[in-house]
């Protein structure tokens, strides 16, 4: 059988095409196949439980959650009780990993590297102060634990609150180092009962 | 002084069987010239006896040194090698047959390397016009010829393409240039001869050949440098067997340096470390060569610690600032963040004569590249990597030559087999770029034709990539997605001879490019921009495998130059213009909302781009002993879709060097040199938007920056050296001081601009030993 040039160039790319993908194969044969990644520095869960007095239940938690890090997948925001008016709150923050089975809680590794990490607040509205309440080994604020006073008008309130990373340059100032986490509460203080 | 010198050499310059008459021989030493005269004699008088060494140049031919003892009894023979690169006549030697002759490329020569040992590759290669480097930090340099760069450059290393981790715009090329005893830039698109990967030009390092026949030599360099304290130091040695026609180089190198300083701040942790090691192996006879060599090449270096931004807000804080929020006192220390580089080659090559004037070569290269990145970590993970990749590659390349006097040729098949690994178990992060394993091979055909005063060649190739990915899908899925790609590139171009001096280059090439891994699969957080990067396959942020979402980059260079060399001045201007469809770029696509803050989202998109600009290096000789030597260069980039300028596009740039060779020391190649550096405020930028602006708003539907294009500066360099010849054996020595005014600047080019000033005034002694004995 007679075949035209294009046939034959076809027929060539065919067979060389052909053969460097058997070549490719047997080259990958031996080859491993790779793993899902476990991201276990991730931190997908900012949760603010809000304190009372000795109330061992929190009256409000404030969480945010994002399941996916810099993936596409829109965070989402929480809340859970009343935030009321002219009341001292003591805020505690807990940082975890739900994508971890059981899941983690990175609190502890920032516990752990207190010296290194400042967790600072920006308020607006009618929250009048948010301020880091414990402290490092030098003195220094870590944020875990903070008060947060409502003002004694009800009215939008935001918090934000930024985890940095400043190993070995912690001053308190929250101008340096690596920003870790930022996340901006937006809630409503509601009149206190009287 | 006062003492008269009475006596003269004579001497003829021949070339084959013919005698050169107009040859120019220069005396180094006294700075005394003659010319040769019809009969290619000439006599060069008024010498002291003593030892001279001349330098004999002809246009068209290689430039030779030669010692002479004066006085000489007889007269002495001088044959000169034609040169393929230089003007007139268009003879192509038997090494060259495979590159094309039309394109237009500029070589830096062992001499000018010297004078930049201690340098990285990327900062070296600037010193030609229309070669700018996209920068990271004072020690990584990325090559960029005419505007293109990454996996758009093609870098071959000693007869190999290099393959490493060419996309990102932080990997600097992983070569140790004290290997390259000439390193040669291509401008035009040389994808006819190298694939795709050559579509914006190609760097050719080449190490000194190995066929040594003079016996055992060597060089000792080093260099010291003020501005980060950085020693340098490299001892290459070559001689031959004892059984003949064998010989050997072994080369070494290493760099150890601390913190770089800018006129009023430390760059804290832009300290580098570089360990360097190469050997190679040749046997020649009359009819083949067989060479082998291995090189290996590791590097630490440091990456500016104020230059990681965590988020949007990170970014703003270190734009608005003038000094970076972290520095320290100068220090040695590298720290996190830093990129661990070990890159490792081995080569063998294989060529011979057949009958007629053909010849046959074969080249096999095999490396191992292994990039590691280390960041800022939670709980003691700073000693773990975050990025960690290993590419396997092998390349096999054929190629047959034919050499006569009309017409030469090369027709060749080239393949290429890569295996990339990520270590995702160290790092315990999502990769940027996936695993994969790519397949490629090429086959091309080039010919040349000289006739009369012109020289036309033409060239063909077709390739063809088999591409697997290996990834996951949103819910952890392994898949596998493969793509074949199937693509032409082609070539023609013409060479006029005006005249003996002057010559009229024309080239127009086309090429084809399939996108690569990284600008199909990207997918993560770059700290040095604070951007998410996402890839052609990620339309919406989630992989999608549809080939239907990219388009093969194809681009077409038309590049002309003239060129005229005569007596004591030559010039050469070329014009080009680069038009390439489905350009891959980067584009903010949206604001993203995660637990770290606000990042934008930079999607690879396609467009038309359009680069077209103008080269001008000029060299004039004047009162026998001063040179100067311009080099001037201006690009335009366009983004012909969407009508606006690309971004990262190099400003226009003056390089202007005058140099005095000093005839009245005796010592031997003393000269002193002032160079200076301006480079414009590139005008052609994106709009500004500051990275606060962003957050919680959607950016803009067109390329941005986050900063203005610095302001234009001008930086001036003095040096000088000299040498002292010493029986067999000579030493130079030479003092440089560069950024003399101390000038405080920011390059464009530089993608720690938003951070931090560039460098300071910095002194750099170099003192080298040459031990060759031929």
């Amino acid at each position: 059988m007679k075949m035209n040039p294009v046939q034959n160039v076809t027929r060539m790319l065919n067979w060389s095409k052909l053969s460097v993908v058997a070549f490719a194969a047997l080259l990958m044969a031996c080859d491993d196949d790779p793993e899902p990644v476990n991201e276990e520095e991730l931190i997908t869960t900012v949760q603010v439980d809000l304190f009372q007095g000795d109330s061992e239940a929190p009256s409000a938690t404030l969480t945010f959650y994002d399941e996916d890090g810099d993936g596409p997948l829109p965070p989402s925001f929480d809340q859970d009780g009343v935030i009321y008016t002219s009341t001292t709150y003591s805020a505690v923050t807990t940082f975890l990993n739900e994508e971890e089975t059981p899941v983690e809680d990175v609190t502890a590794e920032i516990i752990e590297e207190k010296n290194d990490h400042l967790i600072c607040f920006t308020r607006t509205g009618a929250v009048s102060s948010a301020v880091a309440f414990d402290e490092d080994d030098n003195e220094i604020p870590v944020g875990l634990v903070s008060v947060w006073q409502t003002a004694n008008t009800p009215g939008a309130a935001t918090v934000k609150l930024t985890l940095k990373h400043q190993p070995g340059i912690k001053t308190g100032s929250c101008d340096i180092g690596d920003t870790d986490i930022e996340v901006t509460f937006s809630f409503n203080v509601i009149q206190q009962p009287l | 002084m006062g003492q008269t010198c009475k006596l003269e050499i004579l001497g003829q310059v021949t070339a084959g069987n013919e005698r050169l008459p107009g040859a120019t021989i220069f005396d180094r030493l006294t700075n005394k010239s003659a010319t040769t005269d019809e009969q290619g004699n000439f006599v060069l008088t008024g010498l002291c006896a003593g030892k001279h060494i001349l330098e004999i140049r002809f246009i068209g031919y290689k430039s030779i040194e030669k010692e002479v003892i004066v006085p000489v009894r007889e007269k002495i023979k001088i044959t000169l090698e034609e040169d393929q690169t230089q003007l007139s006549e268009v003879l192509v030697t038997a090494s060259s047959t495979a590159r094309s002759s039309t394109q237009l490329s500029s070589a830096l020569e062992e001499e000018t390397l010297n004078q930049l040992h201690g340098k990285p590759l990327g900062e070296s290669l600037q010193r030609i016009a229309g070669v700018g480097a996209l920068q990271t930090g004072p020690s990584i340099f990325k090559p960029v010829i005419h505007g293109l760069h990454s996996q758009r450059i093609l870098i071959l290393n000693n007869g190999i393409r290099q393959e490493g981790q060419q996309w990102g715009t932080e990997h600097a090329p992983e070569i140790d240039p004290f290997v390259a005893k000439q390193i040669e830039v291509i401008k035009g698109a040389e994808a006819v001869r190298y694939g795709a990967d050559a579509m914006g030009g190609v760097i050719i390092i080449s190490p000194p050949p190995l066929h040594n026949t003079g016996g055992f030599g060597g060089a000792i360099n080093t260099s010291y440098q003020s501005n980060s304290r950085t020693s340098t130091v490299s001892i290459a040695t070559e001689g031959l067997l004892p059984t003949p026609s064998w010989s050997w180089r072994i080369q070494t190198s290493g760099k150890y340096g601390g913190d770089y300083n800018t006129p009023e701040y430390t760059l804290s942790n832009t300290g580098q470390r570089e360990f360097n090691f190469s050997a190679g192996l040749g046997y020649a006879n009359a009819n083949s060569e067989l060479e082998f060599y291995v090189s290996s090449f590791n590097a630490r270096i440091g990456i500016l610690r104020a230059a990681h931004a965590g988020n949007l807000q990170d970014l703003n804080n270190s734009i608005i600032s003038q000094r970076p929020w972290y520095v320290k006192d100068f220090s040695f220390d590298i720290q996190n963040p830093y990129q661990e580089i070990n890159h490792h080659l081995f080569k063998t090559s294989y060529k011979k004569n057949l009958s007629g004037n053909n010849f046959i070569k074969a080249v096999y290269g095999l490396q191992v590249n292994n990039r590691k990145e280390f960041d800022i970590r939670r709980a003691n993970r700073g000693d773990r990597p975050a990025i960690a990749m290993q590419l396997l590659s092998q390349v096999f390349d054929v190629s047959l030559d034919h050499v006569a006097e009309k017409h030469q040729g090369s027709y060749g098949l080239t393949t290429t087999i890569k295996i990339n690994n990520n270590d995702t178990e160290t790092t315990g992060i999502k990769p940027l770029i996936p695993d994969y394993r790519q397949v490629a091979a090429g086959l091309f055909a080039l010919e040349k034709i000289n006739w009369r005063a012109f020289t036309f060649e033409a060239g063909a190739r077709a390739d063809y990539q088999y591409l697997q990915a290996l990834t996951f899908t949103n819910t952890e899925t392994l898949i596998k997605p493969d793509f074949h790609f199937y693509y032409l590139s082609a070539n023609a171009g013409m060479r006029y001879a005006i005249n003996s001096q002057a010559s009229l280059t024309s080239n127009l090439s086309f090429s084809n490019r399939p996108p690569h891994i990284s600008e199909l699969f990207s997918q993560g957080l770059h700290h040095g921009t604070a951007t998410i990067e996402e890839g052609l396959l990620l339309p919406n942020g989630t992989l999608k495998i549809d080939e239907s979402l990219f388009k093969n980059e194809r681009s077409i260079k038309w590049l002309n130059s003239f060129a005229k060399q005569s007596k004591n001045f030559s010039f050469e201007a070329s014009l080009y213009a680069n038009l390439i469809d489905n350009y891959v770029f980067l584009q903010p696509k949206e604001t993203r909302l995660t637990i770290r803050g606000y990042f934008p989202v930079f999607a690879y998109k396609q467009t038309q781009a359009l680069l077209t600009g103008a080269d001008i290096t000029l060299n004039y000789t004047f009162l026998q002993n001063f040179q100067l030597t311009g080099k001037y260069s201006y690009l335009y980039g366009q983004d012909v879709t969407a009508n606006q300028p690309l971004i990262y596009m190099p400003p226009a740039q003056m390089d202007t060097e005058l140099s005095w060779n000093i005839p009245y020391l005796s010592l031997y190649k003393s000269f002193l040199k002032a160079r200076v550096l301006h480079v414009a405020k590139q005008a052609r930028t994106p709009r500004t938007i500051n990275p606060v602006d962003l957050e919680g708003n959607p950016p803009p539907n067109e390329t941005f920056d986050f900063m203005d294009a610095p302001q234009a500066y001008t930086l001036v360099n003095l040096e000088t050296g000299f040498t002292i010849p010493t029986g067999e054996h000579d030493i130079t020595f030479a003092l440089a001081c560069e950024n003399l005014t101390n000038q405080r600047y920011r390059n464009y080019m530089n993608r720690l601009r938003y951070f931090a000033d560039d460098i300071g005034r910095n002194f750099i002694v170099r003192l080298s030993y040459n031990f060759y004995s031929h």
